[in-house]
């Protein structure tokens, strides 16, 4: 794997997302996975216990949640923003619009996890050093497209 | 009462927490943990491991060491998420206080 964008796709990105707390949108991000819903409910327990290490809100309306789960059979990045912005007990205590929620399976021999987790890191910088707009895009295949463009500049 | 299968899979999800949590990699892209929040995760792992029997516990550990995943999902019913082995035609999930291994990789299977 080269980019991130080769882990972005429109079935697992959602503008506007509809929960108003942290759990709500952990959950709206997760049933974006073709999981059943039992695996659902793991995947959401192993975030939400990275959740209670520390905020995953990493400041400036972004929040980047992730975990390894034995649910998951690939790596999968799942995209979704909130106008409103969402309560995520970041380390700015500002709200977050912007969420990228990375999951991978236990097996990872290319370590495919830690380097999307620092790539991610790497775009959110971009989207605050630019002041990208990413909220006033409408659809998936638009964000997409813009996260594309910033992660290749 | 969680199932035998189930707390392994929650350690399982906990021991891969704690080893990326002190990957360098990933403390350059979120920093250190707080030591008491991480001391409060490792009584969490203390504290259910003392739920599962010593064997299975040897057992998961062995794994851990041999594969870097004990536990595998059961997906479509039939098949061991870990190698993609059909199971044996019958097989069922185990009882509370049992386990059930993947006849080809090992894998202690977790019957969602």
């Amino acid at each position: 794997m080269s980019t991130l964008a080769e882990l972005m796709d429109p079935k697992r990105v959602k503008i506007g997302l509809e929960a108003k707390d942290k759990e709500g949108v952990l959950k709206e991000l997760v049933d974006l996975l073709d999981l059943s819903d039992e695996n659902k409910e793991i995947l959401l327990e192993a975030l939400k216990r990275r959740e209670e290490l520390g905020s995953t809100g990493i400041g400036k309306g972004i929040a980047i949640p992730h975990s390894r789960s034995t649910v998951v059979d690939n790596i999968y990045l799942v995209i979704g923003t909130s106008k409103e912005g969402v309560d995520f007990d970041s380390v700015d205590g500002k709200p977050v619009h912007i969420f990228f929620m990375l999951v991978a399976p236990p097996n990872d021999p290319g370590t495919r996890y830690l380097i999307s987790l620092g790539r991610i890191a790497q775009l959110a910088k971009k989207i605050v050093q630019n002041k990208v707009d990413y909220l006033s895009v409408e659809t998936p295949e638009e964000l997409i497209e813009l996260l594309k463009s910033l992660e290749q500049e | 009462m969680k199932s035998l299968s189930k707390k392994l899979l929650i350690l399982q999800d906990i021991e891969l927490k704690l080893r990326d949590l002190k990957d360098p990699r990933y403390q350059e892209t979120f920093g250190k943990v707080d030591e008491e929040r991480l001391k409060a995760l490792e009584e969490l792992k203390k504290k259910l491991e003392k739920e599962i029997p010593p064997d299975k516990l040897n057992l998961f550990r062995g794994l851990m060491k041999m594969h870097g995943r004990a536990v595998a999902i059961v997906i479509d019913g039939d098949t061991c998420s870990n190698c993609f082995a059909k199971l044996p035609v019958g097989i069922q999930p185990p009882g509370d206080d049992e386990i059930v291994q993947c006849n080809i990789c090992g894998l202690i299977l977790y019957f969602p």
